[in-house]
């Protein structure tokens, strides 16, 4: 396992590094620059500018530059935010991201396999979960969020309709964007389980006079969760780096409108931020979804990890 | 019969713990978060744009101004429901050699946050700051009418000590200008003249920093109303009472919070569930609604600003003043108000806004809507029926208003004159871009004054201006703004200014559109915010409406 772990480690190396350069050299070629401004500003103040922020050197040399204060940690000053670093705001929203990521992450989780294993069921429960299912991978973020908004807020006054200031504030983002994710997990756990309800094993067990929850969460859910494993990884990442949907529905000062932001201002430091951190976890998050595969199926590290 | 099987899930059970989990979450707060601010005298406002600085000199966005107007208070305020000069930092002043020289006596009462006193000389260190090439002040032209101000601007003058203003002890501001400056007072209630607190700025970087940590909640000091206590990127920007504010007595606020929301559904939501005091703006599409619904809570007013189609005068065929006028008389300017802006706004058929600074332009010289004139000119032009003209670009940046006005003003010229017109969405810095290099044909811009004057409109068209993207030339018109600022007499100084006007409009340098007007919402609670057509509020006077019972 370890000498599994350590190949899928060695391998997201080189691919970061494919990705933080592409990008590098990708944003300086997008039209228009980072201080272009609608009222004049000197020549002289471009020039203040460009040798702040090492812009007036030979891209190459911008390029290790930037690969330098990376191996020291250092991300830059960020080109929109006057005076403010871009490791210090990605640091303070990643958290929030982080935050509701989480919660969303775990109700996905915990809502997927419930209507994965009650659409393997049958019956109205299984249609409901089948129907469930659909509605969430239909229904987009910017139309729950304010149908939400609408119930739980505006009618009811049960929840804030934006912020992030009190534990409630974190139930209808979390609800929002765990649903979609959600349903796809509840659709690969069902479909999973409803293949392995007909293996052989299944029958084996019920002759020997197990139970069904026996069955069901001591044999076939083990290996009916594959599937929803591989889909968590690169899920969870998209998850816990925020969603410009959610937090702007909800005013939630995360991290992922810095996404849209960022690109849109042309601030070089911030993108290059925003597209480290959710390369690296893509990268770690696909890797504990590979880890977590092979640990419920050992086979996978048997012939990955030659 | 074979037994049912159990079913591990129950629905019942999964709604009964839903309604828990929900209820045990819920607080259910009987007072919104509105009420309870209101109680503490904190205004709630919705301000759509994050900023991006929270340094005078480099500020330039509204939503920056508006944070800045609650922080830090300039010589001279604006009274908020007249918009006249009145007493600030300065309790008085003196205009001597014609208007040429001004003194200014300081408040002994005027303090900073840290409760020294403010004076003179932290106003002649922030304007000579702002004129550093190396801090680049985008409103540093406003500080042209003081003398060598537009010299060390250039570079022509490296020794910022020359500039026109000086301190003569802590109490008296001298400034000299260049050639009288009949709106001189009023500019001096933007920003880019508000003194900035010289121990605590250098305590993080020298004077010519641009980016320092000085303007950080705990390091900034200020002179306004209120100072800064909290400001969370992309969250929220706090500001609480200075209690060495200079006049107490008009302050009745605690604080003021603002709120980057920049989508409008949102914010209005927001005001609905009770979140915000006052918003940013209004959905065109909840206009109707809530003026039906709650009309004490919408507030519309004309606002000094003209949004207009900038035609590049340097490239064929716009360079011909026929195509132009043709194209800026076939637009319905009333349709592209009732049916997508639906906020109050005014057709716009001059490019200075009514009521700017007592000027107006007489009627004739005014644009008109005439298809039928439009198309005899188009065929002067050699174009008939829009033959040969080719398509025209249209350049904007995304928006969610932008877009559906070009395609209205698209579908006019198809129309009206058989004109074809492209569209082309950029983002911001790729349509500066556009703008500054001269690739377009017709641009989308927007214009808000920085003073209520018409210089502050007509400025932008001069040929020397930085901001003439549409390389508009006319020595004639160039020579009749010399002239008004050289005229002292207010009157015959506006009758020059229509005469520049009325050659602009005949020309067709650009294509207004409509004049802005300010849609929000406001509560009902929220007493003294006065509507004024700069949207200037400095929170004097401003407090809460006591709860209905």
């Amino acid at each position: 396992m370890t000498r599994y772990v350590l190949k899928r480690l060695c391998e997201a190396v080189p691919v970061f590094f494919a990705i933080v350069t592409a990008v590098f050299f990708m944003v300086r070629f997008v039209p228009g620059g980072p201080f272009d401004r609608e009222r004049p500003v000197s020549q002289e103040t471009i020039e203040a500018l460009n040798a702040y922020y090492g812009l007036d050197e030979p891209l190459a040399a911008q390029y290790f530059k930037f690969l330098g204060n990376l191996a020291r940690g250092e991300l830059g000053p960020s080109y929109k935010y006057e005076g403010w670093k871009v490791s210090e705001i990605l640091r303070e929203k990643a958290a929030v991201s982080l935050e509701l990521g989480s919660y969303a992450l775990a109700l996905a989780i915990a809502a997927g396999i419930a209507l994965g294993l009650a659409a393997a069921a049958r019956g109205k429960i299984a249609a409901f979960a089948s129907g469930a299912g659909l509605l969430g991978i239909c229904l987009p973020a910017f139309v729950l969020g304010p149908l939400l908004i609408l119930a739980f807020s505006t009618k009811l006054g049960a929840f804030n309709s934006m912020g992030w200031d009190s534990p409630s504030d974190a139930v209808l983002p979390s609800a929002t964007l765990a649903l979609f994710y959600a349903a796809w997990i509840a659709r690969l756990t069902g479909n999973s389980v409803r293949a392995q309800m007909k293996m052989p094993y299944v029958r084996a067990a019920r002759a020997k006079g197990a139970g069904e929850a026996r069955i069901l969460f001591g044999h076939v859910l083990r290996n009916a969760v594959s599937p929803a494993i591989a889909y968590l990884g690169p899920a969870a990442a998209g998850l816990m780096t925020g969603s410009f949907v959610v937090e702007t529905i909800f005013q939630i000062p995360g991290l992922g409108r810095f996404f849209i932001s960022s690109a849109l201002d042309n601030d070089y430091t911030m993108i290059m931020g925003c597209v480290m951190l959710y390369a690296a976890f893509i990268i770690i998050f696909n890797l504990i979804s590979d880890i977590a595969l092979a640990v419920v199926n050992p086979r996978i590290a048997r012939e990955f990890g030659k | 019969m074979p037994p049912r099987p159990r079913h591990i899930f129950c629905a019942g059970r999964i709604c009964a713990a839903a309604a828990a989990a929900i209820a045990l979450c819920a607080c259910g707060p009987s007072r919104t978060p509105a009420d309870i601010a209101a109680e503490k005298g904190i205004l709630l406002i919705g301000n759509a744009a994050d900023p991006a600085t929270l340094d005078p000199a480099l500020a330039t966005g509204f939503g920056e101004f508006k944070i800045l107007s609650g922080l830090f208070e300039g010589l001279v305020g604006a009274n908020p429901e007249t918009l006249e000069p009145e007493p600030a930092a300065a309790k008085s002043w003196e205009i001597l050699d014609g208007g040429k020289k001004y003194v200014f006596h300081m408040d002994e009462r005027a303090k900073w946050s840290d409760g020294s006193r403010v004076e003179a000389g932290d106003f002649v260190f922030a304007w000579r700051r702002a004129l550093l090439p190396q801090i680049g002040c985008e409103y540093a032209s406003l500080f042209a009418p003081i003398k060598n101000a537009e010299k060390i601007r250039s570079g022509e003058e490296k020794d910022v000590s020359k500039l026109g203003a000086r301190a003569e002890g802590a109490g008296t501001l001298v400034v000299e200008l260049e050639r009288p400056a009949p709106h001189f007072l009023s500019m001096l209630c933007h920003s880019a003249f508000f003194p900035l607190h010289r121990k605590s700025l250098e305590k993080f970087g020298a004077q010519s920093a641009r980016k320092s940590e000085w303007t950080r909640p705990g390091n900034m000091v200020s002179n306004g109303p209120f100072k800064l206590a909290a400001w969370s990127i992309n969250d929220r920007v706090s500001l609480r009472r200075n209690p060495h504010y200079r006049a107490p007595e008009r302050l009745f606020l605690n604080g003021a919070d603002f709120f980057p929301i920049s989508n409008i559904n949102t914010e209005d939501r927001a005001f609905r569930t009770g979140r915000l005091h006052i918003t940013e703006s209004v959905s065109p599409a909840r206009i109707g609604y809530t003026r039906k619904n709650f009309p004490q809570c919408l507030r519309s007013h004309p606002w000094l600003g003209v949004y207009y189609y900038l035609a590049n005068s340097a490239r064929p065929p716009l360079d011909n003043p026929l195509v132009r006028k043709a194209l800026a008389m076939a637009i319905d300017r009333r349709a592209i108000i009732d049916g997508i802006l639906k906020g109050g706004q005014a057709p716009a058929l001059s490019f200075v806004p009514p009521g700017c600074g007592g000027y107006s332009l007489p009627e004739k010289s005014k644009m008109r809507e005439d298809i039928a004139l439009a198309r005899r000119l188009l065929a002067e032009a050699g174009y008939p029926g829009g033959k040969g003209l080719g398509k025209i670009p249209i350049t904007y940046n995304t928006s969610e208003q932008h877009k559906p006005i070009a395609e209205a003003v698209a579908n006019m010229w198809r129309e009206n004159l058989g004109v074809d017109a492209e569209l082309y969405n950029l983002s911001w810095p790729a349509y500066l871009a556009a703008r500054r290099s001269g690739d377009f044909a017709v641009a989308r811009s927007s214009w808000v004054a920085d003073f209520a004057a018409p210089e502050s409109f007509l400025g932008v068209f001069a040929s020397s201006s930085g901001l003439n993207h549409g390389k508009f030339s006319d020595p004639e018109y160039d020579k009749l703004l010399e002239e008004a600022a050289e005229t002292p007499d207010k009157s015959a100084r506006n009758a020059k200014l229509a005469e520049a006007e009325a050659r602009l409009l005949g020309e067709a340098a650009m294509i207004p559109i409509y004049f802005y007007s300010r849609v929000y919402l406001i509560s009902p609670r929220v007493l003294g915010w006065e509507a004024n057509a700069l949207d200037f509020h400095n929170f004097l006077g401003v407090k809460f409406a006591p709860p209905e019972k």
